[in-house]
């Protein structure tokens, strides 16, 4: 008997029951559809966490003391050490922002405008123009803040002048009241590690340090001659320093990421495993029933001339039509729930879920939610797909074996 | 009808075992059926009439004794080539017509063809052909729940020939037809007789063994007639 002719039998049998045939259909979509779905989420949010820590470089330090004030002095003394090429202060502060009568919450950083240049990659003004490293109080201002209703009306526009209202440092308790002019409007940057462009305000260290009347900062970022040197300035630095001294490089995180990213998706794909394995019983269960429903039908083609085999394929190639069909359509709704997701999850969930330090304990109120583009991981894509009909067809076997061992005479017998 | 038997059935036995208890539905049944002759088996219920069909149509093994096709035990086959057996030389005909439902009437004659794998073109000029015989065009592309019994066994009976099977061997064929339609079946088993293909029919109706040339007596098990007409 030819295989395309079992196909055609297997194809026809599953049609007459249409309904039955299309939810178990929808069960095994399920379960594709979430694996391929939720393992795109976390990989997707891994790979943005990785690409944001990775704009910084693999050369940089991120360095921070929590018992003293970093001066001029330390900056000094850290250029100094063996195998630092620069480092870069800065300063900053929580503050709350008047535009346009809303009081909105914002971080202003202090920083000159070579280094924000290393820190943002380029610096896209898409309205205005930057700021001098002097102390005249011009700053540029984030995206989201000047466009934060619509993106076609801006907020804020250069020259005009914004009121903020500090609420001080890492130490400072004391609050300041000022005034900023506008230089210039920055493009969208997205999520970024340590930095949330959309949502700060920029100026000069030089104007930071008259409005915030201090002369220290709140933390260097250290950039080094070579990424092979990064342990060794480490090391340095905490011999200097002492316990208290935090040193961080973002290769590392990215390497915690991960493996949290890794985890996470093994525990995803899991459970998405699981409505899977429930989607396989469900094909268990039916072909049981099939196969008891079946029986004459099963005695009359015996008596036809079918073998045991013939049977035992028939109803293995159902299991695999099912499989089939749930999977390529399970794939399809997959990547097509993976896009919507974000939306669903980045507008509530993950609010305020950014780079996993230096945010902990002060919230930014900016509200940006975090943005992430799920990753379809191909060879997950490929797995899920062909998981679908291996399982139907193992759900099929015993079903199958049933069958095909039936003894013709009973079958025919059977009302 | 030649004078070598086509099938041999030497001392027969069937018991059926229901966990501890024996119940024995053939006891020693000897018989000769000759090529091309149509035979008619009767007796009570439960006398053995279906039991002894399913050995001739190698569907079950006999508990002892031997059933010869052209002189071949089929003790002796596989159960896959008891299953080739069944496909070329065997055309079964059942009370209820066990036709596939989700398969139209002329898909269901080339059933037995797809099992001896017989191209898709060749099949369905095949079954065509056959079913041209016995039925009305209309029917042959309905599937057999939208057409009358009488057709279904008819649908049956050509699905039956379509590997152009030595015999035919029908189970009360007739128990879900009225009389006419029976008798339009019986015509066509005779055609069929007279072709040369040998049928073999139980039957409750007594009026339907006058189609046969011999009539075989069933009771508990055993012969205890055969009849010459
Ligand atoms: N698979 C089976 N298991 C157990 N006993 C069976 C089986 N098949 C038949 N029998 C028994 O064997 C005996 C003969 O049954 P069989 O079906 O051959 O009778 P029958 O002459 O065809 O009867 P009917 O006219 O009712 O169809 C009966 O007692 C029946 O109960
Ligand atoms: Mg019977």
């Amino acid at each position: 008997m030819r295989a395309k002719d079992m196909i055609i039998l297997a194809y026809k049998a599953l049609w007459t029951h249409k309904l039955r045939t299309s939810l178990l259909i929808l069960s095994v979509i399920i379960g594709v559809a979430a694996i391929v779905a939720l393992t795109a989420q976390t990989e997707g949010i891994g790979k943005s966490i990785v690409s944001s820590l990775q704009k910084l470089g693999p050369d940089t330090l991120i360095f921070n003391v929590f018992n003293r004030r970093l001066t001029d002095t330390d900056v000094a003394l850290i250029r100094s050490l063996d195998g630092v090429r620069d480092v870069i202060p800065i300063i900053r502060s929580e503050a709350s922002v008047n535009i346009g009568g809303n009081i909105v919450s914002a971080t202003i950083y202090g920083i000159n405008i070579e280094d924000l240049e290393k820190l943002l990659g380029d610096i896209k003004v898409i309205n205005g123009e930057i700021y001098q490293d002097s102390s005249a109080p011009m700053a540029l201002v984030g995206y989201q803040l000047a466009y934060s209703n619509s993106s076609d009306t801006p907020m804020i526009i250069p020259g005009q002048m914004i009121l903020v209202a500090t609420r001080g440092g890492f130490f400072s308790t004391s609050s300041a009241t000022a005034s900023l002019i506008v230089s210039g409007v920055l493009d969208s940057y997205g999520s970024m590690f340590l930095i949330s462009p959309d949502t700060s305000i920029f100026i000069s260290l030089q104007a930071a340090s008259k409005m915030l009347r201090r002369t220290w900062y709140d933390m260097l970022i250290i950039k080094v001659s070579d990424p092979s040197y990064l342990d060794m300035v480490s090391e340095t630095l905490r011999n200097i320093y002492g316990s208290t001294a935090s040193v961080t490089s973002p290769t590392q995180i990215i390497q915690t990421t991960q493996n949290i990213v890794i985890q996470l998706s093994i525990l995803l794909g899991g459970i998405a495993a699981i409505s899977l394995a429930t989607a396989s019983l469900g094909v268990l269960n039916m072909m049981i029933v099939t196969v008891t429903e079946r029986t004459r039908e099963i005695g009359t083609l015996k008596a036809l001339g079918f073998k045991d085999r013939h049977i035992l394929m028939q109803i293995l190639f159902e299991g695999f039509i099912i499989g089939l069909v749930g999977g390529v359509l399970g794939v399809i709704i997959g990547v097509a729930v993976s896009y919507m997701l974000p939306n669903i999850l980045g507008g509530s969930l993950l609010r305020g879920f950014r780079a996993p330090m230096y945010t902990a304990g002060r919230g930014f109120g900016g509200g940006v939610a975090f943005s992430y583009t799920p990753y379809i991981n191909p060879v997950m894509m490929l797995v899920a797909f062909a998981l679908a009909p291996t399982v139907s067809v193992i759900s099929s076997l015993y079903p199958a074996w049933r069958a095909s061992k039936m003894d013709p005479v009973r079958a025919l017998r059977y009302e | 009808m030649s004078d070598e038997p086509l099938i041999r059935l030497l001392d027969v036995w069937k018991i059926y075992r229901i966990g501890k208890l024996e119940s024995p539905a053939l006891r020693g049944v000897s018989l000769d059926i000759y090529k091309g002759e149509f035979l008619s088996i009767i007796g009570p219920s439960g006398s053995g009439k279906t039991t002894l069909l399913n050995l001739l149509g190698a569907l079950d093994r006999p508990t002892k004794g031997e059933i010869l096709f052209e002189k071949i035990s089929l003790n002796k086959l596989s159960p896959d080539q008891l299953a080739e057996f069944r496909n070329k030389k065997i055309g079964f005909v059942f009370q209820s017509f066990n036709l596939l439902n989700h398969l139209t009437v002329v898909e269901n004659v080339e059933i037995p063809m797809m099992v001896l794998g017989v191209p898709p073109k060749i099949r369905r000029e095949k079954a065509l052909k056959i079913l041209g015989e016995l039925l009305p065009e209309e029917v042959f592309y309905k599937r057999p729940i939208e057409i009358s019994s009488g057709e279904q066994q008819r649908v049956a009976i050509a699905r039956a020939l379509a590997n152009d099977p030595d015999v035919i061997l029908a189970d009360e064929p007739t128990g879900n037809l009225d009389s006419s339609n029976a008798h339009v079946v019986m015509r066509i088993f005779r055609k069929l007789r007279d072709e040369g293909k040998t049928i073999v029919m139980v039957t409750h109706n007594q009026e339907l063994t006058s189609y046969a040339d011999r009539v075989v007596r069933l009771r508990d098990g055993q012969i205890v007639e055969v009849i010459k007409r």
